[in-house]
């Protein structure tokens, strides 16, 4: 989507990020004092998800850059840590949280990079594998196009040995990444669905044979990858589609470089659905048999969850028998109905995927010897 | 603004322009007997539109009756020539407004005249609250939408068959659909919760199977006869209300009756109850044992150990999923 409105926080004028962006986009922009000067427009307007989505806010991080992803007690977690490098996103997926998540939704775009730096190594200092990623409160690549700040990561994080970077996106922005020194310590990810799903519920991302060429470009140039297949839709037909989505996956990539797939079929909080169905026409996501879950987001009714599990791993594993898949956010009886075992049996979700980190990205907590 | 009263030829005043007409009650009859006894005690609010040829701002009923009593002339106030639009439509409403409650449809008439005036829904409601019309931004809304709605419900909306929020619903299906389910909701008089929920539960059906909600709806109700006399009003919606379940989650009225054949073959004694987990997400399962006496507890306690070799009570607790074979 296109960006028409541009603000810009006065104390970050000078900064690199922000003086490079605002040359970019070639838009006039208004300094902000208050951010209401932000919100407030974007709340009034018609539809504050739509302003929002072209609105974008230079600012500063005044939190926390690196912090625990918030999991929910009821269901099993696994201990990611976000990097919180700006919100909401300009593509648009009919299922994305980040809708009703943000009050108003806009697009802000951290650029007080050195404070963001200065954070990582403190992280880094603690010598302590960690999995951290950016795609969790907006999508990794999307300002890529404006300002490849990605490569500055992945440099940074190429020279430790006990975190990886997981960037995640919908895009396929990775070109510019493809001949930097990455020393495995990043992982390219790319969240899948069906073709079904991505032509009614994902606007403005990248088709699915884009993403997949993407990830073969990626593997390439030895970049360990991972994939996200969530969230899983239950639709008429989506047993076949999901399997075919799985079978092109491994002809294009094998089996050995991804570093970890995750599964997670739709769960959404009950004030999203009708802004689904008001911004969605085309969308019948919200009408599968959910039941309110035991963190209070609508869930698909369990058995139907696990027979639909049950059908998806068993594919991947025909295809793949020792690829990491693991699921994000389900319990004990969702795990062990689908894959045969807890996680605790294991060590842990955290210890699983840590430990399919160390293999494929080289990790450990030892110091880097150069 | 300044009002003048004038005795004027009941010729010269045009009924068929509405512009102002809040009022949904066209029957005359009580006002002809009681003006025909006391005379006009309330003048009519007219407004001069061109030499010698008035519109009503308030009392259409009123100017009916009298020329149903046969008189010629009336003494009316007169609107000054300067009162604009606005001024005349915020007379017409308090005047409605301020001698008695008006019902559902005369208050959507009254904020849709109003709105050409507002735009923003908070400043309407604020206005129309300032004339005697009491409500909030998003009774305002509502209200506003009530005029897009077939004009079949508006009788029942008025009689109190239809709630605003079921009246709106029903404007969002097509107008043959509307009116089976009025004549549903008039038949078998559904609490308001049932309402919404065959509404919500027809929409999405159709939404989901891409099927067009008349043809949804004929099928449901093919099922249960309407007006079969050997059913009872709540039989009747109860069936109603199972088929949409059935339609709109089959598998989970599927796996809770499987759970109900379950449940019966173990033949649980009456002292013992097996509760599950609320939609069978959680893992835990609760039992309630309830016992006088030792003997009781005993043999409670002799039948719950037994329950371990019991194959449906093991495949109860594993939520077995072998009945519900194809998710899609």
């Amino acid at each position: 989507m296109k960006i028409t409105q541009l603000y810009v926080d006065r104390d970050v004028l000078d900064l690199p990020a922000a003086k490079a962006i605002c040359t970019r986009l070639d838009i006039p922009f208004q300094i902000v004092h208050d951010p209401k000067e932000v919100y407030d427009p974007v709340a009034r307007s018609e539809s504050p998800v739509d302003t929002g989505k072209a609105t974008l806010w230079l600012t500063r991080n005044k939190g926390k850059f690196v912090r625990p992803c918030p999991g929910t007690e009821q269901y099993t977690c696994c201990d990611y840590t976000i990097l919180h490098i700006g919100t909401f996103c300009t593509m648009d997926c009919s299922y994305c949280i980040l809708q009703s998540y943000f009050h108003p939704p806009v697009l802000q775009y951290f650029v007080n990079h050195a404070d963001m730096e200065q954070s990582l190594d403190e992280v880094f200092a603690r010598r302590q594998l960690m999995r951290i990623g950016t795609g969790e409160f907006t999508d990794s690549l999307i300002w890529e196009t404006l300002y490849p700040y990605a490569a500055s990561l992945i440099r940074k994080f190429a020279g430790q040995s006990s975190t990886v970077l997981e960037l995640k996106t919908k895009t396929v922005n990775i070109d510019h990444l493809l001949g930097m020194a990455h020393n495995r310590k990043t992982i390219l990810s790319w969240s899948l669905n069906t073709e079904t799903i991505i032509k009614t519920d994902e606007r403005h991302t990248a088709g699915l044979n884009a993403r997949f060429k993407a990830a073969a470009k990626s593997v390439a140039a030895g970049y360990p990858v991972a994939f996200h297949f969530d969230p899983m839709v239950i639709y008429q037909g989506c047993e076949n589609d999901y399997r075919d989505v799985i079978t092109r996956l491994f002809t294009i990539i094998p089996p050995d470089r991804i570093v970890w797939i995750s599964l997670g079929t739709f769960r959404f909080k009950a004030d999203l659905k009708p802004v689904i169905e008001k911004r969605f026409d085309a969308s019948t996501i919200v009408y599968g048999e959910f039941i309110k879950g035991l963190d209070g987001k609508m869930r698909y009714f369990k058995p139907l969850r696990i027979s639909f599990y049950r059908m998806i791993i068993a594919h991947i594993r025909s295809i793949a028998p020792d690829v990491m898949v693991y699921f994000c956010m389900e319990d004990d009886e969702v795990w062990y109905q689908s894959f045969g075992f807890t996680p605790k049996e294991k060590g842990g979700l955290p210890f699983m995927l840590d430990s399919s980190a160390e293999r494929h990205c080289g990790l450990t907590n030892q110091e880097l010897t150069v | 603004m300044q009002f003048f009263s004038e005795t004027i030829e009941l010729g010269r005043v045009d009924l068929n322009d509405t512009t102002y007409q809040i009022s949904t009650q066209q029957s005359v009859e009580d006002l002809i007997a009681s003006i025909g006894q006391v005379g006009l005690l309330s003048l009519p609010l007219l407004r001069s539109v061109e030499a010698g040829r008035y519109i009503v701002i308030s009392g259409f009923r009123r100017i009916t009756a009298c020329r149903e009593l046969g008189w010629d002339r009336i003494e009316a106030r007169i609107v000054e020539g300067t009162a604009g639009d606005l001024e005349c439509c915020r007379l017409a409403i308090a005047d409605n407004a301020c001698n008695r409650a008006l019902n559902t449809i005369e208050q959507s008439n009254a904020i849709t005249k109003l709105s050409a005036f507002f735009d923003d829904d908070r400043i309407l409601s604020h206005e129309a609250q300032k004339i005697g019309l009491h409500v909030n931004p998003d009774l305002t809304k509502k209200l506003k939408k009530l005029t897009m709605v077939y004009p079949e419900l508006f009788g029942p909306i008025i009689s109190g068959v239809l709630s605003l929020t079921i009246a709106l619903e029903l404007g969002n299906f097509d107008r043959d659909s509307a009116l089976i389910f009025l004549h549903v909701f008039e038949t078998l008089k559904p609490t308001l919760n049932h309402q919404k929920e065959m509404l919500t539960m027809a929409r999405e059906i159709a939404l989901a199977a891409h099927v067009p909600i008349l043809q949804l709806i004929r099928e449901v109700l093919g099922a249960v006869i309407i007006d079969d006399p050997g059913l009872e009003r709540h039989q009747k919606i109860q069936k109603i209300r199972e088929q949409f379940q059935r339609m709109r989650y089959p598998e989970m009225v599927r796996f809770e009756k499987n759970f109900q054949d379950r449940l019966q073959r173990l033949k649980l004694p009456e002292a013992i109850r097996l509760i599950p987990p609320a939609n069978f997400e959680s893992d835990r399962f609760n039992i309630s044992f309830t016992f006088q006496n030792i003997s009781q507890f005993l043999s409670g306690n002799e039948f719950l150990g037994g329950l371990a070799d019991v194959s449906d009570f093991k495949k109860i607790l594993d939520k077995d999923i072998e009945d519900n074979p194809t998710i899609c």
